[in-house]
């Protein structure tokens, strides 16, 4: 984007983003509900959301302490960006069958649902955020 | 990234389920069959799903955005069984379909035309019963692709309402 019109636009734009992974990702673990040693998989982004939430808005609410660095060699003293990135699992946990199965079609589709809400309200977020400049733009036509 | 993604995931679900329905109605429609071209009578068929990394861009990107939490085996004595969830997307297919050798049952017929000599016909080495369940199962699989299908649907549905005035 050339220029910036809304911070929430690219959040917004990454959430979808994350969402429609999960939501494959959930459509692979049904798909393979019959499928021998098949183990389902999840993704957790929410950390990595709210790590770029925060880096956008500038509101780190516990700054971090940097060690002093006189020498392009000295370490950072921790990683951060190992927490910026979302995180691939086997959501694991539920009851194997004897054929090494372990999805839970009634987890999946709760999960499913869930993923499918917070999608809709992202994009209904997202229509407001243009309702706003829509609204902006439109009233200054007649001055 | 494609759009209809999930949609072909669940399709692929669903064409494989139907797969299974079809060789569970054919076991059922052929529990009586004591001839067949192979000669002797009619066996079981079963049908292996295997799954199949679905996109490999896809795969690739989130191989690349994303950390892997690496999995221990809890019934893993040694302690050495880690793995990752690579590849993090994928959708199944009908490996194959295998034929159960296990022994026919013997009803004693002499007048069949297909009774031995001891007069024993072969028939099917098919249980009714678990026929049924098999079917039962595979027909809520399929009911659960429906609804993944049904889900990714809202999605894409919602995703062009951007589009229509804000």
């Amino acid at each position: 984007m050339a220029f910036e019109i809304s911070k929430s636009f690219s959040i917004l734009e990454k959430s979808l983003y994350y969402r429609r992974i999960r939501q494959d990702m959930i459509a692979s673990n049904i798909a393979n509900a019959d499928t021998p040693f098949y183990r389902p998989k999840d993704i957790r982004f929410e950390e990595a959301l709210q790590a770029e939430i925060d880096k956008k808005f500038n509101n780190i609410k516990t700054p971090k302490l940097e060690l002093a660095k006189t020498n392009e060699k000295h370490l950072k003293g921790f990683d951060e960006d190992s927490n910026l990135k979302p995180i691939v699992f086997y959501r694991d946990g539920h009851l194997a069958r004897n054929d090494g199965n372990s999805v839970d079609i009634d987890v999946e589709t709760t999960e499913m649902a869930k993923n499918n809400i917070a999608y809709n309200a992202a994009i209904q977020a997202l229509r407001k955020d243009i309702a706003i400049f829509k609204a902006v733009i439109d009233s200054s036509r007649n001055i | 990234m494609g759009f209809f993604n999930s949609f072909d995931i669940s399709g692929y679900g669903l064409s494989a389920q139907r797969v299974r329905i079809n060789i569970i109605s054919e076991n059922i429609a052929n529990a009586n069959t004591t001839r067949t071209d192979e000669g002797g009578p009619y066996r079981r068929k079963e049908v292996i799903f295997k799954a199949v990394p679905f996109e490999d861009f896809l795969n690739k990107e989130i191989e690349e955005g994303s950390n892997f939490f690496k999995y221990e085996n809890p019934l893993d004595e040694e302690g050495e069984d880690y793995k990752e969830p690579k590849p993090p997307i994928e959708t199944v297919i009908v490996d194959k379909i295998v034929r159960d050798d296990s022994k026919p049952i013997l009803k004693y017929d002499p007048n069949h035309p297909d009774a031995d000599a001891n007069g024993y016909v072969a028939y099917p080495n098919i249980n009714p019963v678990i026929e049924m369940a098999d079917l039962i199962e595979a027909t809520r699989s399929y009911q659960a692709n429906v609804a993944a299908f049904q889900s990714a649907k809202n999605m894409a549905n919602a995703a062009i309402s951007i589009l229509q005035q804000a």
